[in-house]
């Protein structure tokens, strides 16, 4: 269950950083294109892996709901750490 | 919806792009019902905590970890009702859920009312025991969770037709709202603090786009709940306006066992134990919700044996038994493909098999959903504030006062209503009303408030007001009842601290938000209110 | 807002939103069902749906419908325009809901 979010949580900084604005905030500049994409990726597969963990824990049907759940809730705390960041 | 769009000439509306005849669309559709939507959403949120609030507000309630044994208890229950209610054409226990406390529930249908005029029977049961839990009256988590379709105040039909008018615009706005924004993707993550209005504008997206499933599932879905209510035109023109039309047509939908008629031969029924054990050799490893007797000492008397679902299904399945020969009648008949879906769907609305961990994110959702509303109504005001200089219309002003009145005015009120369980007599009449009557009374008082003060004053006070109330809550459980945090945390009555330790956490939190609120105007100065509210943190 | 002067503009402007409220919330709702009658009769007629199906169906996506009708009648430039389209097909509809009904 816990699992579920922590991947969420990770697919929404991948995919955060592999944004030009996002990542000038956190490192100071934008990361090469080879870097975007693997970022890219790993965020893809993460939330690939956060939806299987729903629904092994859950079932598919209440998985689903808990996996957008999750990444409501990780998205949040991604846009919350880079509002910080930027302060 | 994207800021730049919405400044040009009104007139060009209908002659712009799409775009900006959206964003029209969006504020308007969005705006007209908002407080009535903010409203819904905050009640509806408190709604997902219903059976834990009822708890709390009954402190009488003793902290129950029985096990269940069915049979016995189930039979004991019965005895019960059939000392205390012996003429009745239906009886029915319920089992506690897994949130709930171990209470059992009873009720009875009287035949002939009561001393009090009551038509039915409705008691807690200590399981252990076989006696009745006396508590306060109160409406408790329930109240607050009817609300969120059926207000209050208004008759139940008027009501259920205003939020689904309500509801509808708020799926319109929600749809002109994704074609409005220009960069959903881009935009993901961006959350400018202290830009001004432009804050509140990525706290409004961020508070939609990021909950977007959300957003979408539960304003669709509680249209499905009133589906032939909300939108009888297709049915009215293929099949007719009849009321039987409709009724056959539910009962297609969603097929059920008719209960036979009462025969009025008395009749001798079997105990209940058989039938139980029927029903979990068939489930082996379910929960069951109900056991109900339709006609009890009737020669025509149906048991009938509940569980709860499973997965996202809403109804779990009934066993149906002849009450006198202890037969098992026929399974429940399948429902047809769409009758699925949209039962599926409105089982994502309730989630009702949530456990607390989906629990908790289906309150911070709904709580998103409020958010999303009061940043939109605010960025309105903001947005006309800002093409004004010197005073606004009276049109502007009134919206600000009313969303304060309204976004710190509603919790204030719920505020109240919990402060109202523990001071208002024990032994008053029509106690649960005057709960209610209370939020009400402070609700009203709240808007009041707000178009009395200067604005930003008004702010001020009434988030450090709300806060001070929810900080408080706690310390004044611990004074009136025996059941405050001192003792929960000890006895693992989870249900109650937690309801303390968030009221404290809630009061907390909103008393960083009244810090970060600007200090109110020199008198001198003109008044620029909402110009200098803070910018977001987590969406209002 | 608007400072185009002239209360021409404004007054027209009142009655074009006001005139397309009318249009989306009465002729909106009525277009809907109408045409997800019609569909939900002639899914009955083929045989691919029973009627109380077909019904639930149309009326459970009649929501969605009425949004997006409900778009394109604010979004259309020419009010006249949409009058029209919405009277012409609304008729046909109701033809078509009488063949049905009757045939």
């Amino acid at each position: 269950m816990i699992i579920g979010l922590l991947t969420a949580l990770g697919a929404m900084m991948c995919l955060a950083v592999s944004q030009n604005k996002h990542a000038r905030t956190m490192f100071a500049r934008p990361l090469p294109q080879l870097v975007r994409r693997v970022l890219q990726s790993l965020g893809g597969l993460l939330l690939l892996v956060s939806a299987w963990a729903g629904a092994q824990s859950y079932g598919v049907g209440i998985g689903l709901t808990a996996f957008c759940a999750w990444v409501c809730l990780a998205a949040w705390m991604v846009a919350l750490i880079l509002s910080w960041r930027q302060r | 919806m994207d800021d730049d769009d919405q400044v040009k000439g009104q007139e060009e509306t209908f002659h712009g792009g799409f775009r900006q005849s959206m964003a029209w669309l969006h504020t308007w559709a969005g705006l007209v019902l908002s407080l009535l939507l903010y409203f819904v959403f905050i009640t509806g949120s408190f709604g997902y905590f219903n059976t834990e609030i009822t708890h709390w507000m009954q402190p009488e309630m003793p902290h129950l970890q029985a096990e269940l044994n069915v049979a016995e208890q189930s039979q004991a229950a019965l005895d019960h009702l059939q000392r205390v209610a012996p003429d009745a054409s239906r009886y029915l226990v319920r089992f506690p859920s897994e949130r709930a406390n171990g209470a059992i529930r009873v009720f009875a249908n009287l035949k002939t009312p009561d001393a009090k005029g009551a038509r039915n029977l409705n008691q807690l049961i200590d399981p252990d025991t076989g006696s009745p839990i006396e508590a306060r009256s109160t409406g408790g988590g329930n109240a607050l969770y009817r609300m969120h379709y059926a207000l209050h105040y208004i008759p139940y039909q008027a009501a259920v037709y205003t939020v689904g008018v309500a509801t509808l615009f708020m799926l319109l706005a929600i749809f002109t709202g994704i074609v409005t924004h220009k960069k959903i993707l881009a935009d993901f993550f961006t959350l400018r603090v202290g830009k001004g209005q432009r804050s509140w504008l990525d706290a409004h997206n961020m508070s939609s786009v990021l909950a977007l499933p959300f957003m979408l599932m539960i304003t669709y879905s509680g249209l499905v709940f009133y589906t032939f209510q909300y939108s009888p035109g297709v049915a009215v023109l293929s099949l007719g306006a009849e009321q039987e039309t409709f009724r056959t047509l539910n009962r297609y939908l969603y097929p059920r066992i008719e209960n036979p008629q009462a025969t009025g031969d008395a009749a001798q029924m079997v105990p209940v134990a058989g039938p139980l054990e029927t029903a979990q050799a068939l489930w082996p490893d379910a929960r069951l919700r109900f056991l109900q007797i339709n006609h009890p000492g009737d020669a025509a008397a149906t048991l009938s044996i509940g569980r709860w679902p499973e997965g996202i299904a809403r109804r779990g399945e009934i066993l149906y038994f002849d009450a006198v020969s202890g037969e098992l009648h026929e399974r429940m008949p399948a429902q047809p493909p769409s009758s699925v879906f949209a039962s599926a769907t409105m089982s994502l609305h309730e989630g009702h098999f949530a456990d607390y961990y989906l629990r908790w994110l289906y309150f911070l959702s709904g709580l998103l959903g409020a958010a999303m509303i009061a940043t939109g109504s605010l960025l309105w005001a903001k947005k006309r504030r800002n093409q004004y200089r010197g005073r606004p219309p009276r049109s502007i002003r009134f919206v600000e006062r009313a969303n304060l009145g309204t976004i710190v005015g509603l919790p204030l009120g719920c505020a109240a209503y919990f402060w109202a369980n523990r001071l208002l007599p024990v032994g008053l009449d029509e106690r649960a009303a005057w709960e209610l009557h209370c939020l009400f009374v402070v609700w009203a008082l709240s808007f009041m408030h707000a178009g009395a003060r200067e604005l930003r004053c008004a702010w001020r006070e009434q988030v450090g007001l709300l806060a001070g109330l929810f900080m408080a809550l706690p310390l004044l459980n611990a004074l009136t009842t025996d059941v405050h945090l001192g003792v929960t945390l000890g006895q693992g009555d989870w249900v109650r601290a937690g309801f303390d330790l968030s009221a404290l956490v809630f009061g907390v939190a909103l008393l960083f938000v009244r810090r970060r609120l600007p200090a109110p105007e020199p008198r001198s100065q003109p008044i620029i209110a909402m110009d200098s509210l803070p910018s977001p943190k987590i969406g209002g | 807002m608007g400072r185009r002067d002239g209360a021409n503009v404004a007054t027209s402007y009142r009655w074009q939103v006001a005139a397309r409220c009318l249009l989306a919330l009465v002729g909106g709702v009525l277009w809907v069902s109408a045409c997800g009658a019609v569909i939900s009769l002639s899914l009955a007629r083929l045989g691919w749906m029973s009627m109380p199906e077909g019904v639930h169906i149309m009326t459970l996506a009649s929501f969605i419908g009425w949004c997006a009708l409900g778009m394109w009648i604010f979004y259309a430039p020419s009010l006249r325009r949409v009058t029209g389209l919405l009277l012409g097909s609304g008729g046909a509809l109701c033809i078509l809901l009488v063949v049905l009904h009757t045939a």
